[in-house]
């Protein structure tokens, strides 16, 4: 940082450039810090913050696409909450992330594990091989599971027949039921690696000392998973299941190509029924507002969690 | 000019080398871009909004009646094309005009009669199936034998196809002309017996996650005999499954006590308020109207593309193929869905809420008949007694 | 004796048993529908629907060439493919730039408000795209780039570049303030101390960042749906869905032909970069 400029000069010196001047002047931290964040700020204000003024704009009017709309003020969302559809996808959005999250942190957490603790020689391999469900374009993947939970053509259910467990493999796509699980399944595929690889990489940093200590005290492996492994991984664990949490409640294509929302709306999630409402129907208003109620919930999912890790990290 | 990607490939090429000819005889750059169907109302809402696009776009079923504030008259074009044809069908106006105005060029309809497969049909000593009791008589036949019939009753268009044709036939509907709700009715409630009739005695469970092209798959398997479904099946044999096209018939879609009634499918083109080319545009879509060139893809797609003029029942191509040719009355019975109501943005509503077929799906799950009819007509009714 | 074969066989079926076996059922639900895709991608038409054939393997007809081929000659599959690599591409570059540097800003300068900021980018991620895209194509079209790919390079960082944010700001929290504080009492300006010091040491977590960007950018399907009509301009999931997708006919063996496809380039650039994923994400996670 530059003195001689503010300093009154006791002998002559020459001016400093105007160019130095300047430099100097962005140099500071509080300038520089504005300067480097203005790119993010600027995309950030007009492709998100001005299109999602909008959108709460829309969901505040009675408005149908291609023509103006009139101030109706909070009667969309009131509209919605007394709407059974409107309620079982909410019950259902939050089935199906909680489900998925879950499952994805239990298995990814068990996967990273094994492949930390037990796999010596083609890690590298099981590595890559792992991460290919979450590379595969989901627009893609999801049809090609799609034809595998098929009525007629599954290739699951045909396994199924043909090894003697059953003589009819389960109706995926068709019963309430397994169509909640279809859905579930095809999101923790897609999803495990996610964890998986992050888990893996969160394992990798624990130090080894720690376990052998452990060891020294005599802890078995349930006794050090607990009390050396997981409070290692919580900060981990918790910024994986944030972002999986806010793609997952906001998840549209899944639902989309396997089942729209069926059967009977039982697997309809928030992205889909605005799809069905506001785009093929029309209602936009109405639309905006289903997708507007996704943004609270995600508010207080990710203040939580937030809190959560602020306090491990002291 | 927005399209989407048709069922049969070659009506696609068809429009694609008019649009090359009409550029040239014009001196102009035409274009036509494709999507999926399913996505064209994404991009529709889209180009309404901001006001930007194409000029000339495509709509399904009776998107005109939700769009037509955005849409220029087409008058003169339709009622030129409408004359040469020799009249357009009621239902042709139905879905083109709005506010007294044609707002979109009915370009042509599909037709959803019954396919189905004629050797097992004569193999349980029954005829072409003509009415409703005909189809569940030879199904009961033809499952004892292992066969399958199929409807979808999910989430998809083809089920609201058909079970709105279903109900026509049995003299009922969601909302009479003047939209009150009517679904409640003694009628409705024989049209949903007959149906979980159908379902256990025909059909397997498998139709409860169909989509729309499950119908087709299912056909060409060669399990199912029976399916109610477009001349796409019919079209595609030839590729995937060749050994049964010669053992493929159409017929009508099955009479009820209430007569015959169909689906209509229409499939039109408007031009955007915003359009920087509409003279041209108009032009285009009075060239790809002649009735040449409606013959020429009414040919190509054996019958998929009817165009919805009346003198089109006289042309020769349905005596060319016998499977097709009971087909050809189609038009005269068919309906848009939410008929006998107008085709607006309620009944647009009721289509893409599926709650036709999920109350039939309801009622062949084991929801008391009684209960699954108070349901779709408790929904109706929200949807018509909000502001429009 | 803790050598003797028989403890040593005890390990081996005790980690055969909670180790491999559980492995391969990993491997084996992760990689399947790859290998079913493979398979049915090669398969000629009348196979994929006929009952009668595996569907693990190939009938009579055996392996076919000929999706592979209508994808090449007869639709723009090349196109798409350059186009979606272009995207991915430079929007993962502009959003590691304006990550880096609005990650370098937000962890270690102090300004009023730099916590208000994070958070503010941190929120625009909650914003569902479903909700955005139709305010969002009408910005595109004031800017004038609807149907080109500019309007991808446009969007697509309002999704990638606050996830590099993120994740970078974490990184360099990891990496010692000393070590700039010297180059500059040794007389490097803060710029330069950024990208001569601070940025060489961040590498993995750039790298990280860059490969969980390209990912997103290479899978995305809304925004390349609703802002791009072009044909030629066609990113490869919108291209693929488009033009194999007709009404009620799917076209499985190019769609199965087109996802591996689509997924191969990403797999070859992980399996080269994947060590750097990981340790990127782990000191990115534990700030």
């Amino acid at each position: 940082m530059s003195t001689q400029a503010v300093r009154q000069p006791l002998y002559v010196v020459p001016k400093r450039s105007l160019y130095v001047r300047t430099r100097d002047f962005l140099e500071q931290e509080r300038v520089l810090g504005y300067l480097l964040i203005i790119p993010a700020v600027v995309l950030l204000a007009v492709l998100v913050a001005y299109p999602f003024l909008w959108g709460v704009y829309l969901s505040l009017q009675d408005k149908v696409v291609g023509r103006p709309g009139s101030y109706a003020g909070l009667q969309n969302f009131g509209a919605l909450l007394g709407e059974g559809i409107f309620l079982q996808t909410l019950k259902n959005s939050l089935i199906y992330t909680v489900t998925a999250v879950g499952a994805k942190v239990v298995l990814g957490t068990w996967l990273a594990l094994i492949i930390h603790r037990g796999i010596r020689r083609g890690r590298h391999f099981v590595r890559g091989a792992i991460l290919l469900p979450f590379i595969v374009p989901t627009a893609l993947s999801t049809l090609a599971w799609w034809w595998m939970f098929e009525s007629l053509y599954s290739v699951i259910n045909w396994t199924i027949i043909h090894l003697g467990l059953a003589t009819e493999g389960p109706n995926w796509l068709g019963d309430p039921f397994y169509a909640k699980i279809s859905v579930i399944i095809v999101n923790l595929w897609r999803g495990l690696p996610f964890f998986a690889i992050t888990i893996l990489a969160g394992l990798v940093s624990i130090p080894l000392e720690l376990y052998d200590a452990a060891k020294v005290d005599g802890a078995g492996p349930i006794n050090t998973f607990r009390h050396v492994t997981l409070p290692l991984l919580k900060p981990v664990l918790a910024i994986v299941i944030l972002f999986s949490t806010i793609f997952t409640l906001a998840d549209f294509n899944i639902v989309f190509l396997l089942t729209r929302g069926g059967p009977v709306n039982s697997t309809h999630v928030f992205a889909t029924l605005a799809n069905q409402i506001g785009l093929v129907a029309g209602k936009i208003g109405q639309g905006a507002a289903i997708t507007l109620f996704l943004f609270p919930i995600l508010v207080v999912v990710v203040v939580l969690q937030l809190y959560f890790i602020r306090k491990e990290e002291y | 000019m927005l399209i989407a990607e048709h069922f049969v490939p070659v009506s696609d090429e068809n429009l694609r080398k008019w649009m090359t000819e009409f550029s040239k005889l014009h001196g102009i750059e035409g274009k036509i871009d494709s999507i999926a169907h399913r996505d064209t109302y994404v991009r529709l809402a889209t180009e309404a909004e901001t006001k930007t696009g194409h000029d000339i776009v495509f709509m399904f079923f009776n998107n005109p009646q939700l769009y037509a504030e955005n849409l220029i008259d087409l008058d003169d074009v339709c009622e030129r094309v409408g004359e040469k044809g020799g009249g357009w069908y009621r239902l042709a106006r139905d879905v083109g005009i709005v506010g007294g105005h044609w707002k979109a060029l009915p370009w042509y309809s599909i037709t959803m009669p019954q396919t189905y497969r004629e050797d097992l049909f004569q193999e349980v000593g029954e005829g072409p199936p003509d009415t409703w009791e005909d189809v569940l008589r030879a199904g009961k036949k033809l499952k004892a034998k292992g066969h399958l019939f199929g409807v979808a009753i999910s989430q998809t268009e083809d089920a609201n196809i058909s079970w709105f044709a279903l109900l026509w036939s049995y003299g009922t509907s969601t909302v009479d002309k003047d939209q009150k709700v009517i679904i409640n009715s003694a009628e409705t409630r024989k049209a949903i017996e007959y149906v979980k009739d159908l379902y256990a005695s025909t059909m397997s469970s498998e139709v409860l996650s169909w989509d729309d092209a499950s119908n087709n798959r299912a056909y060409m398997s060669g399990k199912y005999a029976w399916v109610h479904n477009a001349v796409s099946i019919y079209a595609m044999l030839p590729k995937n499954a060749p050994q049964l096209r010669a053992v493929t018939n159409h017929a009508p879609s099955p009479k009820g006590p209430a007569g015959r009634h169909g689906t209509s499918i229409p499939i039109n083109y408007g031009i955007w308020k915003f359009a920087k080319n509409q003279e041209l545009a108009k032009e285009f879509l009075t060239y790809i109207a002649e009735e040449e060139r409606l013959s020429i893809n009414f040919e190509a797609t054996e019958a998929y593309n009817h165009p919805l003029l009346k003198n089109f029942e006289k042309h020769p191509y349905w005596d060319k193929d016998p499977k097709i040719s009971g087909l050809r009355l189609y038009l005269h019975d068919a309906h848009m869905i939410g008929w006998p109501g107008p085709p607006n943005r309620k009944a647009e509503l009721v289509r893409a809420q599926w709650i036709v077929p999920n109350m039939m799906a309801k009622a062949v799950t084991g929801t008391p008949t009684d209960e699954a009819i108070k349901w779709a007509e408790a929904e109706i009714q929200k949807i018509y007694e909000a502001k429009d | 004796m803790k050598d003797s074969t028989y403890y040593k066989t005890q390990r081996f079926a005790g980690r055969f048993v909670a180790i491999y076996i559980p492995c391969v059922i990993f491997l084996v639900f992760a990689l399947f529908p790859f290998y079913w895709m493979l398979i049915t991608s090669m398969k000629a038409d009348t196979e994929i629907y006929n009952l009668d054939t595996t569907p693990y393997f190939w009938g009579k007809a055996g392996p076919v060439l000929s999706h592979y081929v209508q994808l090449f000659a007869h639709s723009e599959f090349p196109l798409w493919m350059v186009n979606s690599l272009t995207v991915a591409a430079v929007t993962t570059a502009i959003s590691l730039t304006i990550g880096v540097m609005a990650g370098y800003s937000l962890s270690r300068l102090r300004f009023f408000g730099a916590k208000a900021f994070g958070m503010g980018i941190f929120i625009t991620y909650l914003v569902p795209p479903t909700l955005l895209f139709i305010p969002l194509s009408q910005v595109i079209n004031r800017i004038g780039v609807t149907d080109s790919l500019w309007a991808l390079f446009l969007s697509y960082p309002t999704f990638l570049a606050p996830f590099c944010t993120w994740l970078l700001m974490g990184y360099f929290k990891t990496i010692p303030k000393e070590l700039e504080e010297c180059a500059m009492i040794d007389g490097c300006t803060r710029v330069q101390a950024l990208l001569r010091i601070v940025l060489p040491l961040a590498i993995p977590g750039i790298v990280c960042a860059g490969l969980f960007s390209f990912t997103l950018s290479w899978g995305e399907f809304l925004y390349a749906l609703t802002f791009i009509l072009d044909t030629e301009q066609k990113t490869l999931p919108v291209g693929v869905t488009s033009d194999l997708i007709r009404g009620d006919v799917y076209y499985w063996g190019g769609l199965m032909a087109a996802a591996l496809l689509g997924s191969v380039p990403i797999a070859l650039l992980y399996s080269f970069f994947l060590d750097y994923f990981v340790s990127g994400l782990t000191a990115g996670a534990i700030k």
